[in-house]
């Protein structure tokens, strides 16, 4: 029988939320995605000096980045949407199907 | 999906109802994996599989051993959102029968606490076919309220009208390019089986040959638990593993 790593993962986290295993975890997410060092890194030697503009039109140096949006998924909010939506179809076929039968 | 539009009548769509009809009875589906029969005052689960971590462990496999504490945790905010008057317990409470006498002081303390002032009636299942007196409560192997017979395993004869765990049914669907895996509450409207309730209860697909032909197929729903909310989804739309 197996048992799957989500739900070991969610009752360690509650109770022993500095596990060794979980450090290791974060450790290695740290350097995955995104490197949080580095980032840090670069953050503090500009810090005090960003300049914030909003542009009506996407600047040349954003449009790498503008085509990496999406790239990546992050599991979120994003399933609790979908299901919603299954059950909104749902009533709006019933009520199509209705409509059409009296008619 | 031709045939989801044929199936469908407005009345009986389980979109238009929040709760469950289980032989014309009303059922509230909770998120946490519990079901709430209102009329009756009753808070069902199933299959909480106290101790498994514990059960693991002793074969050899250490998993965090706070399986036990945290499907209490859940089963007392559970509690505490209805305030049930009866409790039943749907089988494999323990992973095992013996582990019910190891609990640790602290769960057996809050499991005590959960019993007060309320009925509690625990149906043996397979794992824990002979449960100990200290855990406390009604040990009975089957349980019949107003025409609804509780149970552990789904019975495969008879006309249904019965609510039971043992499959730790689970749904899955796909939209937009993703898939979404969830514990359900499977019903045709006369049988219903209960989402598996402990931490580190697995899951096994409805549509899987375990579930035989407990379900009549056309009617078959898969009342899928979300964060918050319980979302009814109709059998057309599930896939298999």
């Amino acid at each position: 029988m197996t048992v799957s790593s989500d739900l070991i993962y969610d009752v360690l986290r509650q109770h022993e939320p500095d596990h060794i295993l979980l450090r290791a975890v974060f450790a290695d997410a740290a350097t995955g995605l995104i490197d949080v060092g580095r980032l840090n890194q670069f953050l503090q030697r500009i810090c005090g000096r960003i300049r914030h503009i909003a542009l009506s039109q996407v600047s040349p140096l954003a449009v790498p980045a503008m085509l990496e949006i999406g790239r990546e998924s992050v599991p979120g909010e994003a399933s609790e949407t979908l299901l919603r939506e299954t059950v909104e179809e749902l009533i709006a076929e019933a009520f199509s199907g209705h409509a059409q039968r009296k008619a | 999906m031709l045939n989801a539009k044929l199936d469908l009548m407005p009345e009986s769509a389980p979109s238009l109802r929040s709760h469950i009809l289980v032989a014309n009875h009303e059922m509230r589906p909770l998120a946490a994996g519990a079901l709430y029969w209102e009329a009756e005052d009753t808070l069902l689960v199933a299959d909480l599989h106290f101790e498994k971590g514990a059960a693991f462990a002793a074969l050899g496999m250490l998993l965090p051993p706070y399986d036990t504490r945290t499907t209490l945790e859940r089963l007392h905010k559970v509690i505490s959102a209805v305030e049930p008057s009866r409790i039943v317990a749907l089988g494999d409470s323990f992973h095992r029968s013996n582990l019910a006498e190891s609990l640790a002081e602290d769960d057996l303390a809050m499991l005590t606490r959960l019993q007060q002032g309320r009925e509690w009636y625990w149906i043996c299942g397979n794992h824990d076919p002979h449960l100990p007196a200290c855990i406390g409560g009604t040990i009975c192997t089957t349980l019949t309220i107003n025409g609804i017979t509780l149970r552990h395993e789904p019975s495969e004869n008879g006309s249904g009208r019965e609510i039971a765990g043992h499959l730790h049914p689970v749904a899955r669907i796909a939209r937009r390019g993703s898939v979404i895996r969830r514990r359900c509450f499977a019903t045709d409207g006369n049988r219903l089986v209960m989402p598996a309730f402990g931490a580190y209860a697995g899951g096994l697909n409805v549509l899987d040959q375990a579930f035989g032909t407990l379900f009549l197929r056309n009617r078959l729903e898969a009342w899928m638990m979300g964060r918050a909310d319980v979302y009814p989804v109709l059998g057309s739309l599930l896939l298999p593993d």
